[in-house]
């Protein structure tokens, strides 16, 4: 297997060694694989578009450590059990983060849900809600054999009820449902919800095609946010959901126990 | 997002007085006056009077409710070098702003007290810090002086061991810890002292509990005040800083709100605790970090007035103040401040602002 990169030593526990970032080719991921590849985590990403992702990590790391790509699917089985075995190769089987990031818009322009195609409808579900939990339980071993922190990329769409939103929502407040279920069920875990506000990446601009989303923010914006979230010890968000451009980042009460809610 | 509205926000036009101010260059100690002896500027419906801070009692009402801030200054400057690169050996001084978690820090890193930056060093660079390394892997989104790093151990003892309290320029020089204790400081944390809590003495506490005023503490931990504030604050940005406000400060402040008594802050710190931990119309118990930016129209109404200190024409500062009890009432302040000679800074004269009386005051200024 590929030599461990000669990169800079990460800063001490909690802050992971090792860590997979699903959807890193671009917008969001591409932001945290690159923060974690320069502050010196080894960092797996993934994206379908083998070439654009290889392209995209290259430049991560700012040139000393760069991420390391795994194209694939993650609706694919095979990808996820090829993403199992590049754990255990490279990491020795030890993960420490795992970062539930890719997700599918679904059709655009955005369709009301009398219009929705029932396969899109599928799509959606499958891409956004089962198979996430699928790569969780693939990876669950060795996330139990490192430090073990999910973190699930969510969206203020999950609770808002946005006209042609109604299939993408779905899809992500399942997610929400499923990951503080995860965080009761299997508190080791870790596991965490972000949202992480509106951001101007290609998936923002096709829910508005011809519409300008300039005044979005760019993803980087976001970096303080994931910074302070992977210095924090796994178990102090746990069960929590967190939005990174929020007014405050909230932990549980030091008095109260802890409380997995939605805040 | 509520971004996108607060990003279009243009802020008044700070109160021309603010540059003409001079700072306090001392404690007053050094000059012979003692911590409670430094000017009070009282700034109300009634107008504006100026004694000193023994005069606060005076200035309340038995069942007034002052917050104040417990973070304590931490030692966050240290010397730094340059281990390789082209920068090799270059000497910064560095200020540890904010600890994130076990070995990552935001950092600021300038050539000296008196001069902010820039910092120059390309990201991947690493500095010796008292034998320990530092490496920089992150640019703070827009505030370029800030820096995100990495240590190989935890610098936070190494700094209270060797590190210095952070003094900008106009400070000619140094001055010991207790030059930045408070009386209400007891959980290091801040990078800078919460400087409204200074004038507080454990003598004025008494006399202030005597009249019936009650004190409430909650926490926030001071990055390094910002020096970035554009004119327009299109772009302002505001890191994150770790708050806490426990059952006990809630319960207090709901105590006196549900009787119809004032709220006052000390300090700028302790309001935007207050603030952020505010919601659907009372205040959680709660501990995070807070990002929440006071602007005006975006307070709460849940603080009456504000103990703070003067500074220059820090943007962030006085549109803090703005949010509380209005921009006409800053600006006359601070001309006010101007014509009676009233010191800035840290160690410098204070104010309490009262918001407006009257209808529709609460939550409602512009
Ligand atoms: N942008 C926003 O305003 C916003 C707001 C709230 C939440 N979010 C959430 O943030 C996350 C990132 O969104 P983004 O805006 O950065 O999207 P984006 O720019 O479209 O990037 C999506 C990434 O995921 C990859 N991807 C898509 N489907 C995949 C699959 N089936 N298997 C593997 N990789 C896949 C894409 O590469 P390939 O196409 O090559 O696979 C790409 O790298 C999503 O979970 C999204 O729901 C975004």
């Amino acid at each position: 297997m590929s030599a461990a990169p000669s990169g800079a030593a990460p800063p001490p526990a909690p802050w992971p060694r090792h860590a997979v970032v699903t959807g890193a080719s671009r917008g969001l991921g591409l932001e945290i694989v690159d923060l974690l590849a320069t502050a010196g985590t080894r960092t797996l990403g993934t994206a379908r578009n083998a070439a654009a992702l290889e392209r995209a990590l290259a430049g991560t790391g700012g040139g000393e450590s760069s991420a390391e790509a795994v194209a694939g699917d993650l609706t694919d089985a095979g990808h996820r059990r090829r993403l199992r075995r590049e754990v255990r190769d490279r990491f020795g089987g030890a993960l420490d983060l795992l970062v539930l990031n890719a997700s599918t818009l679904g059709p655009s322009p955005l369709p009301a849900l009398l219009d929705l195609d029932p396969e899109d409808f599928t799509a959606a579900l499958r891409t956004n809600l089962t198979e996430q939990l699928a790569l969780v339980a693939a990876l669950a071993p060795a996330l139990r054999a490192g430090q073990g922190r999910i973190v699930a990329v969510s969206s203020d769409a999950a609770h808002g009820a946005y006209p042609g939103w109604g299939a993408y929502g779905a899809s992500k407040i399942g997610l929400e449902l499923i990951i503080r279920t995860l965080a009761a069920e299997e508190p080791e875990l870790h596991p965490l919800i972000v949202d992480p506000g509106d951001l101007r990446t290609e998936m923002h601009q096709a829910a508005f095609p011809g519409e300008s989303i300039d005044d979005r923010p760019l993803p980087a914006v976001t970096r303080p946010f994931w910074t302070w979230a992977f210095a924090q010890p796994p178990e102090a968000a746990r069960g929590r959901r967190i939005r990174a451009q929020g007014d405050a980042w909230t932990l549980p009460d030091r008095a109260a126990p802890d409380a997995a809610g939605a805040s | 997002m509520s971004g996108v509205a607060a990003r279009s926000y243009r802020p008044p036009g700070p109160p021309s007085g603010a540059a003409a101010l001079a700072a306090a260059t001392e404690p007053p100690e050094a000059r012979g006056t003692p911590a409670d002896g430094v000017r009070l500027q009282v700034v109300g419906d009634d107008g504006i009077a100026t004694g000193t801070m023994r005069d606060l009692p005076e200035a309340l009402r038995a069942g007034d409710l002052l917050v104040a801030n417990r973070s304590a200054v931490r030692k966050a400057a240290l010397d730094a070098e340059v281990v390789a690169g082209p920068h090799a050996g270059e000497r910064r001084l560095l200020h540890l702003a904010q600890r994130y978690g076990a070995g990552v820090w935001l950092v600021e890193l300038r050539p000296d007290e008196a001069t902010p930056g820039p910092c120059r060093l390309p990201l991947g660079t690493r500095l010796t810090v008292h034998g320990r390394i530092l490496r920089l892997w992150g640019t703070y989104p827009g505030l370029p002086r800030l820096r995100f790093a990495g240590a190989d151990d935890d610098l936070a003892s190494i700094a209270e061991r060797e590190g210095r309290i952070v003094r900008y320029g106009h400070l000619p020089r140094a001055f010991g810890p207790e030059a930045y204790r408070t009386v209400f400081g007891d959980r290091p944390g801040s990078a800078e002292m919460a400087s409204a809590g200074r004038p507080f003495t454990p003598d004025l506490l008494r006399r202030l509990r005597q009249h019936g005023v009650d004190v409430a503490t909650v926490t926030l931990d001071a990055g390094l005040s910002g020096l970035d504030a554009p004119d327009d604050d299109a772009e302002l940005v505001v890191p994150e800083e770790p708050f806490e406000v426990d059952a006990a400060a809630a319960a207090a402040v709901h105590a006196a709100l549900a009787r119809g008594r004032r709220v006052v802050a000390i300090g700028t710190g302790a309001a935007r605790a207050l603030e952020s931990a505010w919601a659907d119309q009372r205040l959680r118990p709660v501990r995070g970090w807070t990002r929440k930016v006071l602007r005006p129209g975006t307070a709460s109404g849940l603080l009456s007035g504000i103990v703070t200190g003067l500074h220059g024409p820090e943007a962030t500062h006085l549109r803090l103040l703005a949010s509380l009890v209005g921009s006409d009432r800053v600006a006359a302040a601070y001309r006010a401040a101007v014509a009676a000679r009233l010191r800035s800074h840290e160690f410098g004269d204070v104010q309490l602002l009262w918001r407006p009386r009257g209808p529709g005051a609460r939550g409602a200024l512009r």
